[in-house]
């Protein structure tokens, strides 16, 4: 038989582990959304690490600006001025989905000197940051001068 | 009663004990792992930066060639090292300069370490570099 003071005592200690039961709860599911976090802070890479590999192509590759001479050599770092046009963008060089493409890396890119501009097919001027190459452009004659490609950010909408 | 009514006190003082101590501890852990990403996220940042300086360096040179300007003997590591950044323009060489005031002031201190200078030509409209014998 239990005395009253016995009684209040296993009564307190349930009370005391109810409590501490959701207190030990919270701190379980704190920890897991901390680490849960911090995976994907960790795994995460910063968008203009990749902005600027995505816009490696628009200098270097022969299916967006790069100037391919006859012999089928590109010449990385020259832009064919003839290229550098809304179409070649949008076909073979950089294109993203008509209906959800605005939440992925979308670019509006200038060549400085020639005052010419095109954009991918869901840019809409929302820059969140600017890239800058120097490059040289090849024009239709052939002649070869100096001019730094602007390259918009438009990282999601 | 009284005896009960400590322990009562004795448990409350327990749990808000665990209470602060859980807070603390969640602070120094989610501060300590928050402040670790930060500053790795700083770090590549600042890698990328320096690659696109390095890269346009590159491209600086790589112009000069093709436009014709003479690199024969030229230090090509030294000049990329020491290109700097001036208004969003990389700098490795006087051509890069494309305003007369930039050209004549040299504001990155390009070849403070040789018998070199940039003087603008007013004829071509372009900043030179001049060696000196």
């Amino acid at each position: 038989m239990l005395t009253k003071k016995g009684q209040f005592d296993i009564a307190r200690k349930t009370i005391y582990w109810m409590i501490a039961g959701v207190m030990i709860t919270l701190i379980v599911l704190a920890f897991a959304f901390i680490f849960g976090g911090y995976k994907s802070k960790l795994t995460y890479v910063p968008g203009e690490i990749r902005a600027e590999y995505i816009a490696l192509r628009f200098a270097n590759n022969e299916e967006c600006f790069a100037w391919q001479d006859v012999s089928g050599i590109v010449h990385a770092g020259i832009i064919d001025i003839s290229k550098f046009t809304d179409e070649q963008m949008n076909t073979s060089c950089y294109f993203t989905n008509l209906n959800q493409g605005y939440e992925e890396f979308n670019f509006g890119v200038t060549l400085e000197n020639e005052k010419k501009s095109i954009r991918t097919n869901n840019y809409y001027h929302k820059d969140d940051y600017t890239l800058f190459k120097e490059v040289l452009i090849r024009d239709e004659n052939g002649l070869i001068k100096k001019d730094r490609l602007i390259i918009y950010v438009q990282e999601k909408i | 009663m009284r005896m009960n009514k400590r322990g009562m006190m004795d448990d409350f003082f327990d749990f808000i004990f665990t209470a602060i101590a859980a807070f603390f501890l969640f602070s120094f852990i989610f501060w300590t792992l928050d402040y670790s990403v930060k500053d790795s996220n700083e770090e590549s940042m600042a890698v990328l930066k320096n690659y696109q300086r390095l890269d346009s360096a590159v491209s600086n040179l790589r112009s000069e060639a093709y436009l014709g300007y003479n690199l024969e003997g030229a230090d090509l590591d030294a000049k990329i090292k020491e290109s700097k950044i001036l208004g969003g323009k990389t700098i490795t060489d006087c051509p890069d300069y494309v305003k007369e005031g930039d050209c004549t002031n040299n504001p990155v201190g390009l070849y403070s370490w040789a018998k070199s200078f940039c003087r603008w030509n007013e004829e071509r409209k372009k900043c030179e570099r001049i060696t000196l014998a």
